[in-house]
């Protein structure tokens, strides 16, 4: 019986152990993750880079470094040498030396040039919008000149009130000529606004285009 | 004037697509298949273009630019970039043709290349060119140890051999100096241009090298900055200068298929 019991609290502690050191070795690969990464950013660092410019002839003069800090050291490193690069001009110009105007000078300029430009683009898109809003009107005014024109002719029949039944065919006979008259005015309506549409979207895409080829 | 040649004068007056006109007909709705024998032949004869073949057989158009070289008004190069936007490595297919004409074509080469930011002033002045040294000399080379920061060390033992490195000539190597060329690129990232970049090329050289008695490879160093993006003029403070290496092959059009 003691032996019985015994056994089952072997299998328990066997498992208990078995669950601690799955742990342990768990924790452990982790930090031997991070370990070797870091290792791996130490020698990536560890390969400096040469500048080689001095050298006659060129050669490529950078080598690569993966790890994600170095690049953006780099990236940073590059912007800096550029601001100065770009500050220096201004600094050893002889005589303009002492006139800090220029640099906002052109900035102004530029500014003033884009303000120019987008006012251009404003009279252009206005002007584009009223050759849009001329040609619906051309093209309303085209169909009131069509409605208008045939219109005296299904007038000219008047009916005699003789007959009763025949009365009533001839009633509803007017009202086929007006729909027809109303139907003319919307098929022009209809393809005046489809044309403003087609332009509306036309120059939505020629507004918003920025970069030309 | 009626109100139809009004109507057709204006339908005719509204293309705005800057992919509409371009050379080979390529648009950002085309698919590039290329024929593998030319760039492959390279490859096995050392050039250190890098692209896997088997992407070859399909490459979508990513974005589209134009770039328009100082004093070359009457020329204009085009590039159709196969790659997503901030790769550091990019696949692309260059097209140079008349500014009037793209249909045509003086040079077609199939590229790709490494971008890197320079390290400090005295590499900026170097890509610049500054006293005459630097990009713009007779030749340009690569070590061994370099090749390994743009292919796989074994890609590099494979096509380097037991040479050292490899050098570059620019064209008339026996001037000393030649100043490179400097332009402007426009990439438009949709059809319409209304998102893109804009590209200050500082210097561009091109160079060429010997792999066989008729087959060469090409190698144009280029240092650029990026202006402006997606409308938005970048300030010098936040620009950062790129050197480009591009390694090239040429192509005849008909190593080419648009769909």
């Amino acid at each position: 019986m003691k032996k019985l019991t015994s056994i089952p609290l072997i299998i328990i502690v066997m498992i208990l152990l078995g669950i601690t050191s799955l742990a342990e070795a768990r924790t452990g690969k982790t930090s031997d993750s991070s370990s070797s990464s870091s290792s791996k950013s130490h020698t990536t660092s560890s390969k400096t880079t040469t500048s080689s410019s001095s050298v006659s002839k060129p050669t490529k003069t950078t080598s690569a470094t993966d790890s994600i800090f170095a690049n953006i050291a780099k990236t940073n490193a590059a912007k800096k040498a550029w601001q100065e690069r770009n500050k220096k001009p201004v600094d050893n110009a002889p005589v303009v030396a002492t006139v800090p105007v220029p640099a906002p000078d052109n900035s102004a300029t530029r500014r003033q040039e884009q303000q120019l430009a987008d006012i251009q683009k404003q009279i252009a898109d206005a002007k584009r919008q009223q050759q849009i809003i001329a040609a619906a009107q051309t093209a309303a005014q085209i169909a009131l000149n069509n409605n208008k024109r045939p219109q005296p002719v299904p007038v000219a029949p008047i009916p005699t009130p003789t007959n009763a039944p025949v009365s009533t065919s001839t009633d509803t006979a007017p009202a086929p000529a007006d729909s027809g008259d109303t139907s003319w005015f919307m098929i022009f309506l209809m393809l005046g606004g489809m044309v403003l549409i087609f332009f509306w979207f036309k120059k939505r895409n020629t507004s918003n285009t920025i970069y030309r080829l | 004037m009626n109100i139809f040649s009004y109507f057709s004068k204006l339908f005719a007056s509204e293309s705005t697509a800057q992919d509409a006109h371009l050379p080979l007909k390529i648009n950002f709705n085309s698919t590039v298949t290329f024929e593998i024998n030319p760039i492959l032949s390279a490859m096995t004869h050392g050039a250190m273009i890098d692209v896997l073949l088997d992407n070859l057989k399909v490459l979508s158009v990513k974005s589209i630019s134009s770039i328009k070289i100082e004093g070359m008004d009457n020329k204009k190069i085009y590039r159709f970039y196969f790659n997503k936007e901030g790769d550091r490595k990019r696949l692309f297919l260059q097209v140079m043709s008349d500014s009037n004409n793209v249909d045509n074509i003086d040079e077609i080469l199939f590229c790709s290349s490494v971008t890197e930011p320079p390290v400090g002033e005295e590499d900026i002045l170097f890509f610049l060119g500054d006293n005459e040294s630097g990009l713009g000399e007779a030749s340009y080379s690569f070590s061994r140890e370099d090749l390994y920061t743009f292919l796989s060390r074994a890609e590099v033992d494979k096509r380097l051999g037991d040479a050292d490195g490899v050098e570059y000539t620019r064209v008339e190597p026996e001037q000393d100096f030649m100043p490179a060329f400097s332009g402007e690129e426009t990439v438009i990232f949709d059809a319409y241009g209304t998102t893109g970049e804009s590209r200050r090329v500082m210097n561009l050289m091109p160079h060429s090298r010997a792999l066989t008695d008729t087959l060469f490879e090409e190698l144009l160093v280029a240092f650029w900055v990026t202006t402006s993006k997606n409308g938005n003029e970048i300030t010098i403070e936040d620009q950062l200068p790129l050197a480009e290496y591009i390694f090239a092959i040429k192509l005849e059009r008909i190593n080419i298929k648009v769909i």
